[in-house]
């Protein structure tokens, strides 16, 4: 039959996955701590093709492409001063936790708030979970004699932790992540010690996804795209002339 | 009798299978490290044309025994071929374009040779594992990850190889590649150098995954001797780059076309050759 119909059409539905992911990428432009990601991709299976010649002769046709991951670039991304008490930023390697959905949660995003439970005020992510210290514990918030919650100290309380293998962290939407297997366990950094990181308060990390490079992307993917398209159409063109033989 | 009608259908299966491979080629125009492939065909073992010559059978007794031979003579005409074959699929191994992706386990070697990936085990036909040596794949796809152990692999083919046909531990993202092949773990101790080989293209097998197996029946000197092929030392790597599919797509894109047309003209020599027998079957009857 015609091969090359159903290879050209894995070649449209990898492009389409592509497109998927360069639109999140593009759509999460502004978005705090976000990790652009790509497309890997990879050919699929090559055989002997179909004509009476003796085998081992490496005539090979191949079957096409998929994506077979989803890889996360782990650059920084730009620094942004806002001067906000509560925006902190990570300068160099490391992730603030989060306690949420009953497990911990590794992020980029330092745009907290303050959460109260009943008279006690804890750090929390702007979802309401509450952001971790270096042990694991939530942070309360130390007021003064005239009830003003005192911002100074927080740099010290946040935990940042640090992957071997950052890329390997599972992404769980909302710019988290968890840890895997491959990623390593989370190992607390100590901030003031720590040479390669140090965190920053009234500064936040502005989504590392660079648009001049996504848009590249998108031209290319959607050039590939139309190209298969193209081949679809080729082929069609060229079962129709084997249908009208008679 | 009716030859016409199996040398236009070779030429058309022909065509079929250009698209098929080129349409392989198109779909992986975005495949780090994927190199384009042709279909080079050639024809079938060439057989004589021939013509019969001889007179007119009314006079055949008059003639002399010499005239006699003459008649059953046939005359060749030069050599012809029916049928269209696959001479070749060659691979087109020239550079594609470095892209920069800022992911440490992206690596991409300017000018020659290929990383060297070991598979799994072989299996022997009822499926246990041999003991074998692991194939060993080539590959200029260094879209490559790390393990649970900390060791650089190749997603779905292995482990990626040294020098010393040991695996590359890096232990983290941190790890440093020299452009020499070198690499330094993510604690910056030695982690060993990449396996490069450059060997003859004319000995390479293609598998898939832009993967290449050394085919050891190909890859014999003059003599017959085996080629063992030693890591090639004129290398260049670059961490955080990965090399480009080296299909061109615009001339992929001009066969395709020419593929349609030329499938197009041997239907149509099909067709012709049918209609020249619907007149023989009728029209010659008739008379």
């Amino acid at each position: 039959m015609n091969k090359a119909f159903y290879t050209a059409g894995t070649g449209m539905r990898s492009f389409q996955k592509d497109m998927d992911i360069i639109s999140n990428n593009i759509s999460n432009i502004n978005t705090v701590g976000y990790k652009g990601s790509r497309a890997s991709f990879r050919e699929l299976l090559v055989t002997e093709m179909d004509n009476n010649e003796a085998k081992n002769k490496n005539h090979t046709e191949g079957h096409g492409v998929d994506v077979t991951d989803v890889q996360f670039i782990m650059e920084s991304g730009q620094m942004r001063q806002t001067e906000y008490p509560y925006d902190f930023a990570i300068a160099g390697d490391g992730f603030f936790a989060v306690s949420r959905d009953d497990i911990k949660q590794y992020t980029r995003a330092g745009n907290f708030k303050i959460g109260t439970v009943g008279n006690k005020s804890y750090l929390t992510a702007p979802d309401g979970s509450f952001v971790l210290s270096d042990k694991g514990k939530r942070i309360e918030l130390k007021k003064d004699e005239n009830g003003l919650i005192d911002t100074d100290t927080l740099v010290e309380d946040i935990g940042v932790f640090l992957f071997t293998n950052p890329e390997g962290l599972k992404p769980l939407g909302n710019t988290s992540f968890k840890e895997t297997e491959v990623s390593g366990k989370a190992k607390a950094a100590n901030s003031k010690k720590s040479g390669t990181t140090k965190l920053l308060q009234g500064v936040l990390e502005s989504s590392s996804v660079n648009l001049a490079d996504q848009m590249a992307e998108v031209i290319t993917a959607q050039r590939a795209y139309s190209l298969n398209a193209k081949i679809i159409q080729t082929a069609d063109q060229i079962e129709e002339i084997a249908n009208n033989l008679r | 009798m009716l030859s016409g009608f199996y040398t236009a259908t070779s030429g058309m299966l022909m065509q079929q299978r250009y698209l098929n491979v080129l349409s392989d080629n198109m779909a992986n125009a975005r495949t780090p490290g994927y190199r384009s492939k042709r279909v080079v065909s050639s024809t079938f073992d060439y057989e004589l044309m021939i013509r019969q010559d001889g007179l007119a059978p009314k006079s055949f007794n008059a003639l002399s025994d010499e005239a006699k031979k003459a008649y059953f003579a046939r005359t060749g005409i030069g050599a012809g071929s029916p049928i269209r074959i696959v001479e070749e699929v060659p691979t087109e191994f020239q550079q594609g374009s470095m892209e920069n992706t800022n992911r440490p386990y992206d690596m991409g070697i300017v000018g020659e040779g290929f990383f060297t990936v070991e598979g799994k085990q072989p299996l022997d036909e009822e499926g246990n594992p041999t003991e074998a040596p692991p194939t060993q794949y080539l590959t200029r796809n260094g879209n490559f990850n790390i393990d649970e152990e900390g060791f650089l692999i190749m997603p779905g083919v292995g482990r990626v190889l040294n020098d010393k046909d040991g695996y590359i531990k890096i232990k983290g993202s941190k790890f440093i590649l020299n452009s020499d092949g070198s690499i330094l773990d993510a604690d910056g101790k030695k982690a060993g150098k990449l396996k490069i080989l450059n060997p003859n293209f004319d000995h390479l097998d293609y598998m898939d995954n832009a993967c290449y197996t050394i085919n050891p029946q190909k890859a014999v000197n003059q003599e017959g001797e085996p080629i063992e092929y030693k890591q090639y030392d004129k290398i260049k790597v670059m961490q955080s780059m990965l090399e480009r599919t080296n299909t061109d797509v615009s001339r992929e894109m001009m066969l395709a076309m020419e593929v349609q047309r030329s499938f197009q003209a041997c239907a149509k020599a099909l067709t012709t050759v049918d209609l020249m027998n619907q007149k023989a079957a009728t029209q010659i009857a008739a008379l």
